[in-house]
């Protein structure tokens, strides 16, 4: 990193002002709709549009060129036709705009490679830095600041800890939106395209400063320069962040080598491995794991360890989570009898107090509403129990009732002991949707499967095992 | 890089490139006639092995061109005469007299240069577990003395090493061999492949011994 970049990236992420070449009123067009959600959503930065043809656009007075504008400009979006871009960087070296954001696709991702290197040599002489091209640029919901148009904007920004980057414009876009659906919130999202001049080196190193970004997601097709990404892993690690990475590539084999053995298992993608294991970044391959693990990493604290305690009304579901946990990289808790004791208490005569608990039933129970959180409290006060994993099938009425007594329970757990609740509830579609959005205001992590709840506190465990460490 | 730059060495250059940061390899060294052959073997002390040196012959057990457990003058003496006139066809050096290890749990250790990340460490149990089962563990170079040992105990192998038939062996000593051939890498940028294969590591307090090895450089 340079040091002019380590002194400016927060004006990157926090611009005063933000320009808008090719600046349109059709919101059809990339710069109709970054006008669109820049004027939206952004607050506390000064927008200006510029276009040669038009005096206004979007009832904001429109600049022909960006040398007009009176003041400083912090970050221009670049949103013309590939065979203008390079003229506009051009000007953005000639005004003194500090970032400049290239949408525009036709470069280096479709061979020509020529055109980006005489992007970033323009830049470069320009002392203007640049992101992309062929990205969806910047979405940060920490700073009230959209410099992107991806569709994900038709919801609001929602801010919160999660520091997304990815090179994919188009799946970074899906997880921010997927992430803003569920309630979790983001601190920024990025997405470097081709990663011409600013890359994911440098914007993981910011992460790991960043104040607003707690745990980091990055979605990595590969990196550009080895020693500074694990630089940058290694202070994202430091910083007592966790981090979730996709890096795709698993597919590609290593080449066969005649001569050693080593040169045949050190493939790539297993060097890759090797290193996201070794900077203590937790892989996953699939973007629902990833979802689902940045919402327990978002709401709920690190587990000192990864033994868990299980409870649900289905004797089947029990033994599932148990196999489950084995398979993921769980523990199921060896819970005290002190704690067997104590549960009996809230269950009815029938069932057996261990772990994974089979609470038996629920309908008819006079116990039914207090049940589910006092057990939750219970197994939670056990040393033993490091992540407690309550699971349900009944309906959602009732479910609701239960959780007005248990949430409390749950939030209580959370805050005081510092554990973490993960919930479960296998019902239909419609109603896990209303669940869903009951759960979060309460900050409590809901997944549709048993099996997505343990993935996910698998990952959790293992954060924890690595901001430890 | 193109092919015709690359650069293998042979099993006595590649021991003597290791033994430099001193990581522990066999004795011995490459003799052109019977005599000196014995009189390495009496050096080294018995039993020995006895190994063609060619730069041709990659997989020198496939092709018989070893003697192992040799364990007099007078086997020595044969087993010289019958190596060098089984190799009438092919380019020989000569003959690498070394000492024979009959002990021991059999790794691999190796690195491969990445083109992104640099040189990376692999770790494995030797024969069939790297071969066939890819049961090996990889890290990025440099690493911590905690890593390495990490390493060695992430493989499935590994407890193999922990206890085999009752004897535990010297993990301390490959960890140490792991950690030597960092510097190794470091030192040298021009290394590309390096085999270890095996290192034997013997009992607790009897350290491990690189057995056979290769290289390749740019």
């Amino acid at each position: 990193m340079t040091a002019q970049a380590e002194g400016n990236l927060t004006r990157f992420f926090k611009p005063k002002s933000l320009a808008i070449v090719g600046a349109s009123n059709d919101i059809a067009k990339p710069g109709g709709r970054l006008m669109d959600y820049a004027l939206k959503y952004s607050k506390g930065i000064e927008i200006y549009p510029v276009n040669p043809n038009r005096p206004e656009v979007m009832r904001k007075k429109t600049y022909r060129s960006l040398s007009e504008i009176p003041e400083e400009v912090d970050v221009a979006c670049i949103a013309v036709p590939q065979t203008g871009v390079l003229q506009s960087i051009k000007d953005c070296g000639a005004k003194g705009v500090k970032y400049a954001i290239v949408f525009t696709s036709g470069f280096a991702e479709l061979g020509n490679k020529t055109a980006e290197l005489a992007l970033v040599e323009s830049a470069r002489s320009g002392g203007t830095r640049l992101l992309g091209p062929n990205c969806q640029g910047v979405i940060s919901a920490a700073s009230s600041y959209i410099g992107s148009y991806h569709s994900c904007l038709e919801a609001h920004p929602l801010k919160g800890n999660v520091g997304l980057l990815t090179q994919s414009g188009a799946l970074g876009g899906y997880l921010c939106g997927a992430f803003w659906e569920r309630g979790i919130g983001t601190s920024h999202f990025v997405s470097v395209g081709n990663g011409s001049d600013l890359g994911i080196e440098e914007l993981l190193e910011y992460y790991a400063t960043d104040a607003e970004t707690g745990i980091v997601a990055l979605f990595l097709e590969g990196v550009r320069d080895g020693t500074a990404f694990r630089k940058a892993a290694e202070s994202v690690r430091n910083a007592g962040k966790p981090m979730l990475v996709i890096k795709t590539g698993k597919s590609e084999k290593g080449q066969a080598s005649a001569l050693t053995h080593t040169g045949s298992v050190a493939g790539s993608d297993a060097v890759y491995d090797a290193l996201l294991r070794q900077v203590g970044a937790v892989r996953v391959t699939r973007l629902g794991e990833l979802i689902d693990a940045a919402n327990a990493l978002a709401w709920q604290p690190l587990p000192s360890g990864n033994r868990a305690a299980f409870l649900s009304p289905s004797g089947a579901a029990c033994a599932l989570v148990a196999d489950l946990s084995e398979d993921l990289g769980l523990r199921v808790a060896d819970l005290s009898q002190e704690t067997l004791d104590k549960m009996k208490k809230s269950l009815p005569d029938v069932a057996v107090a261990k772990n994974p608990l089979d609470i038996v039933y629920v309908y008819g129970n006079p116990n039914a509403r207090t049940m589910v959180g006092d057990l939750i409290e219970t197994m939670a006060e056990d040393e033993s129990v490091d992540i407690i994993i309550p699971g349900l099938t009944i309906s959602t009425k009732l479910g609701l009732e239960i959780m007005e007594y248990a949430f409390p329970k749950a939030e209580k757990v959370v805050s005081e002991m510092k554990k973490p609740v993960l919930w479960w509830w296998a019902t239909d579609y419609d109603s896990f949707g209303r669940l869903r959005k009951a759960f979060a205001p309460r900050r409590a992590p809901i997944y549709p499967s048993p099996e997505q709840t343990v993935s996910a506190a698998a990952i959790l465990a293992r954060c924890g095992e690595v901001v430890r460490r | 890089m193109s092919q015709h730059e690359i650069h293998v060495f042979t099993e006595f250059e590649s021991k003597k490139l290791l033994a430099t940061v001193g990581i522990p390899v066999t004795k011995g060294r490459v003799v052109s006639g019977e005599e000196e052959a014995v009189r390495v073997a009496e050096e080294v002390g018995f039993p020995v092995a006895l190994k063609l040196a060619s730069p041709q012959l990659v997989h020198k057990s496939n092709m018989g061109g070893v003697r192992l457990n040799v364990r007099t003058t007078k086997e020595t003496r044969a087993s010289y005469r019958n190596l060098i006139s089984s190799a009438k066809d092919i380019d020989v050096q000569g003959v690498y007299v070394q000492s024979f290890i009959p002990d021991g749990v059999e790794v691999i250790v190796g690195s491969k240069r990445d083109q992104t990340f640099g040189p990376v460490v692999v770790f494995g149990l030797g024969g069939v577990f790297v071969e066939v089962l890819k049961d090996v563990a990889m890290r990025v170079v440099p690493f911590s003395e905690e890593e390495a040992r990490k390493m060695v105990a992430e493989t499935k192998g590994h407890t193999l090493l922990e206890g085999y038939r009752g004897r535990r062996a010297d993990i301390g000593a490959l960890v140490d061999i792991i950690m030597k051939f960092q510097d190794l890498l470091a030192q040298r940028t021009d290394l590309l492949e390096v085999d270890m294969n095996p290192v034997k590591v013997l009992e607790v307090g009897q350290g491990a011994v690189v057995v056979d090895a290769r290289m390749t450089t740019s």
